[in-house]
C-alpha cells in the first residue's frame, strides 16, 4: 500500500519536475505556478497520512496522564512548522529569498508565543521555591 | 508512594516520547530548535509537577492561557485586515443613516411650516401637522417628496371652522389630522427610507389610520381649505392630504 503510495508521489514529483523544466523556457510564469500546485498536491495528500501518527500521539498521551494542552501545543507547533515551512519553500522557488526567510520568523515567533504560558509558570514556580523576603 | 512514583516517571516518559515523535516530524532543522525550546519546557513542567502540586498553584488554569494567547493573536490579525467591501458597505450604512437624519430634519422644518402657514391664513386650528416623506430613486439618486400630509386640527367646542376668527374665539381645538399623499415623484419603484411613520402606510386609505375610533374626517369644507392651502404652498396634491378631527368630540359648526 505504501510502497504504490511512494511511487505514486515520486511519480507525480518528477513528472511534474521534467514538465517545469520543458515550459520553463517557454514561461516561467506557468513552470511556477506547476510547482507549487504539485507541491500542493503532495502536502495536502500527505496532511492525510499525518493523520495515522496523530492518533497514535493521542493515544499516547491519554494513556499517560499527560494533560491534553501538551498534546494541542504540540501538534500546533507542528502544524505551524509545517505551513510555515511549505510557504516559505514555494516562495523561495519563485526567487523571493529575503520574503521566504520573513515567512520562516514568523513562524518561529509563533512558536515561540506558544511557549510563554509555559515559561511563566516555571519561572513562577522557581521564584515561588525561594524563601520569601530574603 | 511508590504509585505515585510509577505514575510521576510514567508521565515523564510518556512526554519524552511525544518529544522524540515530534522531532521526528517536524520539516526542517530551524524550526527543531525552536520545537526543541517549547517540548523542553514540557518535559521541565512534567517533571516539576510534584513540587507544582505542593505549590498548589493553578498550572492547568494558566495553560489554559495558550489557547487563549492564540485566538487573540488570530484576532488582532483579523482586525486590521478590513475588506473593501466591508468598507464599503459601512459607507453605504452612514450614509443611509445620514440620510434618514436629515429626512427626519425636513420632515419637520416642513410641519411647522405647514402648521405656520395654516394659522396664518386663518383656517382651522390645527394641533398638528404631520408630513411623511419618501424616498424615490430618479436616475441613481434618491430624492425625497412628500407622500402624504396628515393635519390633525383641534376639536373645538364651539369652534369656527374657517372664518379667520383669531384663537381668541376658540376655546380648545383638537388634534386634526391632514394626511397627504403625493405620488408626483413615485413611478418607479420608490425605494422608501424609514423616513415615514408608522401610520403613513394604512394613511394611503381613503380613512385615515385605523382612526375609524380615534379620528373623524373634518368636514369637507375646512378639509379642502386646508387642503387647498398646502397644495397651494408646497405643491401637494389634494388627495394626499388628509384632515382630520379627534372622535367624540368633533367639532361643532
Amino acid at each position: 500500500m505504501s510502497a504504490v503510495e511512494i511511487i505514486q508521489i515520486v511519480g507525480l514529483g518528477l513528472l511534474a519536475t521534467v514538465l517545469i523544466l520543458v515550459v520553463r523556457e517557454q514561461k516561467p510564469m506557468f513552470a511556477f505556478l506547476l510547482a507549487v500546485f504539485t507541491g500542493l498536491f503532495i502536502f495536502l495528500y500527505l496532511i492525510g497520512k499525518i493523520e495515522v501518527i496523530i492518533s497514535v500521539l493521542e493515544d499516547l498521551a491519554n494513556r499517560s496522564g499527560i494533560p491534553s494542552i501538551y498534546l494541542k501545543t504540540i501538534l500546533k507547533i507542528i502544524g505551524i512548522a509545517y505551513i510555515a515551512e511549505f510557504g516559505a519553500q514555494i516562495v523561495r522557488d519563485a526567487g523571493q529569498e529575503s520574503i521566504a526567510s520573513k515567512i520562516e520568523f514568523a513562524g518561529k515567533v509563533f512558536i515561540l508565543v506558544m511557549a510563554v504560558p509555559i515559561i511563566s509558570v516555571i519561572v513562577e514556580t522557581v521564584i515561588g521555591l525561594l524563601p520569601a523576603g530574603s | 508512594m511508590v504509585g505515585w512514583l510509577g505514575d510521576w516517571l510514567r508521565d515523564i516518559i510518556a512526554v519524552i516520547l511525544l518529544a522524540v515523535f515530534v522531532e521526528l516530524l517536524l520539516p526542517n532543522k530551524a524550526m527543531l530548535r525552536y520545537a526543541r525550546l517549547v517540548i523542553g519546557l514540557f518535559i521541565l513542567l512534567t517533571i516539576l509537577s510534584p513540587i507544582l502540586k505542593l505549590l498548589q498553584s493553578d498550572v492547568s488554569a494558566r495553560l489554559d492561557g495558550i489557547d487563549g494567547l492564540w485566538s487573540e493573536t488570530a484576532m488582532m490579525r483579523e482586525v486590521p485586515m478590513t475588506g473593501l467591501g466591508q468598507i464599503r458597505r459601512d459607507a453605504e450604512q452612514l450614509s443611509e443613516k445620514r440620510n434618514l437624519e436629515a429626512a427626519g430634519l425636513a420632515e419637520k422644518t416642513l410641519e411647522d411650516a405647514m402648521k405656520n402657514e395654516l394659522t396664518q391664513r386663518g383656517g382651522a386650528p390645527v394641533e398638528s401637522v404631520d408630513a411623511s416623506l419618501k424616498w424615490v430613486d430618479q436616475s441613481g439618486v434618491r430624492t425625497p417628496y412628500i407622500s402624504q400630509v396628515v393635519v390633525t386640527l383641534k376639536a373645538a367646542g364651539k369652534e369656527e371652522g374657517g372664518e379667520g376668527e383669531g384663537e381668541a374665539t376658540v376655546e380648545e381645538v383638537e388634534p386634526v389630522s391632514v394626511m397627504v399623499d403625493v405620488e408626483g415623484a413615485g413611478g418607479e419603484a420608490s425605494r422608501e427610507a424609514g423616513a415615514e411613520e408608522p401610520a403613513g402606510e394604512a394613511g394611503r386609505a381613503d380613512e385615515p389610520p385605523g382612526e375609524s375610533g380615534r379620528w373623524t374626517r373634518a368636514d369637507p369644507a375646512t378639509a379642502a381649505a386646508i387642503g387647498s392651502i398646502i397644495a397651494r404652498g408646497w405643491g401637494v396634491g389634494e388627495e394626499q392630504i388628509v384632515v382630520r378631527l379627534p372622535a367624540g368630540r368633533e367639532a361643532t359648526h
